[in-house]
């Protein structure tokens, strides 16, 4: 899965790629929606969510369509932290961007239950998480797209690369998202 | 609802609030034996989390699942985070602040930012402190270098004033060993005897105006000191005039030329007290005020010149020994005056004023 995964992330950076991501693909949103604004219905964001992994799934099989949302993830926590984290210099200033940052765009409330910086493991949790707050008991975990999204921003901010684990979840019947975090 | 299922509520309301199970035995029909036992488990599962949590112990792992569950893992995320906030507090990182939890919210908000406001004061006044004491220090060094300079200028001039002294004074002896001669020479005449004479004694008060300044430059030249007043009181005088004293122990802040001072007091009643026998030199404290109290048997001085006599040039000799006591005393803040009674002898009482003067427990001590 791992060499998988780093052969996905190879491709990413292939510069004949047409789908390359930059943070202009973001758009200009005050030009393009003068009306409608930044804003849309949580509804349409977990349509587009579920309806992709329904088909990643039928396509590529559980594992591989896990692999693609966690590794969609990553990169959109590097990006993320590129583009609106502030500059951190140390965890506590890194935390306390990551929740505002978090909190004012909606995605969830931040909290950080354990943090062992030298050895590298920290327990995070995301309270009303974007992705799965108020879906039904399923017998699994859902967040993978948060998984490798806080691992991105782990890796993008300290320079190592991060595995990390929902360990519980609203779907698992826990009313938050709590995510176990470990240096490699 | 039959018996069973009835019985079966009670148990669960039992167990619910008190913590325990009816001891009476009681096994339940096979159909409800699942569901009976899986919320009794449950129960006693949130029972026993909610016991570790109202304790503290909020680490527990919580695996079961479900609506009530999530809510006690909330809680326990919850409990978490603010204890993980408030040992980043500790750590001194004050920008610590809780979302969404209400009155809690509010009051920790508050206090970390009351904490922050107050730390931000304190560095300011730090700041402060540390830019005055580098002034200070500034200042200091900028002090020390003129009192270096200072002490340079003067040490030239000591030289100066020696080399100057020494000459003129050998030159006064030669000058006035000539006119002894020289009168001799004239006993006839008796006008220019005269003037020899007075030749002779403007040559005396010149040598006695260099002695003068010899001694006047030593005050101020060094910085004060603690001297012990009996120590002071030793050996003084001729032995003409009995001295009795009581100021063991006792200690005043002055100039290093202080033992001068009652030299000279002493010289001024052998010369001027005539018929002085006795001298009592005590003390006195008023109100954190120490007065030291000179007195001699002697004639006493004139209520006219009670003033005059610490006036330079004053008196029957040089003129110079109380016009210097006043200025070695006046170095440190302490005073003279003489209030004695004419007729019963003089008395000078030398003021200290509070923090120029202690008490030593051993009976006598030098200069420190």
């Amino acid at each position: 899965m791992f060499i998988a995964r780093q052969a996905y992330i190879m491709t990413m950076i292939d510069d004949d790629r047409k789908y390359e991501f930059s943070w202009d693909l973001i758009g200009d949103l005050e030009m393009g929606r003068p009306n409608l604004g930044p804003n849309v219905r949580l509804e349409v964001y977990r349509l587009m969510q579920y309806v992709l992994r329904d088909v990643l799934e039928q396509r590529y099989g559980t594992e591989e369509a896990d692999s693609i949302f966690y590794d969609s993830g990553r990169l959109a926590g590097i990006k993320f932290f590129q583009n609106v984290i502030e500059d951190a210099e140390d965890l506590s200033a890194f935390v306390n961007s990551v929740q505002n940052a978090l909190r004012d765009l909606g995605i969830g409330i931040f909290r950080v239950e354990k943090s062992d910086p030298e050895d590298g493991s920290f327990v995070f949790c995301v309270f009303e998480d974007v992705d799965c707050s108020g879906l039904p008991d399923l017998d699994h975990t859902v967040c993978t797209y948060d998984e490798g999204f806080i691992a991105g921003l782990m890796e993008a901010f300290t320079g190592s690369g991060y595995d990390v684990k929902e360990t519980d979840c609203w779907c698992t019947g826990d009313r938050t998202c709590r995510f176990t975090v470990k240096r490699r | 609802m039959t018996d069973d299922a009835e019985n079966a509520l009670r148990r669960l309301l039992h167990l619910l609030n008190k913590g325990r199970e009816p001891k009476d035995a009681w096994e339940p029909e096979e159909s409800l034996e699942p569901h009976y036992e899986a919320l009794r488990d449950d129960i006693k599962e949130v029972q026993g989390h909610l016991r570790e949590l109202s304790a503290g112990r909020i680490t527990g792992d919580i695996r079961t699942t479900g609506y009530t569950a999530g809510l006690l893992k909330n809680l326990q995320a919850n409990l978490l985070h603010v204890t993980w906030q408030a040992k980043r507090i500790s750590e001194g990182d004050l920008s610590q602040r809780v979302d969404f939890l209400d009155e809690f919210s509010e009051s920790f908000n508050s206090m970390a930012a009351a904490l922050q406001a107050n730390r931000k004061e304190l560095e300011a006044r730090q700041e402060q402190l540390i830019g005055l004491n580098e002034r200070l220090s500034s200042e200091v060094e900028e002090r020390r270098k003129a009192q270096e300079s200072l002490a340079l200028a003067n040490h030239k001039l000591m030289i100066l004033s020696s080399i100057t002294r020494h000459d003129t004074l050998n030159q006064l002896t030669a000058a006035r060993g000539y006119l002894e001669l020289q009168s001799s020479l004239v006993t006839e005449d008796e006008r220019a005897s005269r003037y020899n004479d007075k030749a002779i004694s403007s040559m005396d008060n010149i040598a006695d105006l260099i002695e003068f300044g010899k001694e006047y430059e030593k005050v101020g030249l060094e910085g004060p000191r603690w001297a012990a007043v009996s120590s002071m009181l030793e050996n003084l005088g001729s032995g003409l005039i009995d001295l009795e004293e009581d100021c063991d122990g006792l200690e005043v802040y002055a100039d290093p030329m202080m033992d001068k001072v009652f030299y000279n007091l002493m010289d001024n009643a052998e010369r001027h007290a005539t018929g002085a026998t006795l001298i009592r030199v005590s003390h006195r404290m008023d109100d954190g005020i120490l007065e030291i109290i000179w007195e001699d048997d002697g004639p006493g001085i004139a209520e006219s010149d009670k003033e005059r006599v610490f006036e330079r040039g004053v008196g029957r000799n040089t003129g110079f020994g109380l016009f210097l006591i006043r200025e070695i005393l006046q170095m440190t803040g302490l005073t003279v005056r003489e209030d004695g009674k004419e007729g019963s002898g003089a008395r000078f009482v030398i003021t200290v004023p509070d923090g120029k003067h202690r008490l030593k427990p051993s009976p006598c001590s030098d200069m420190i």
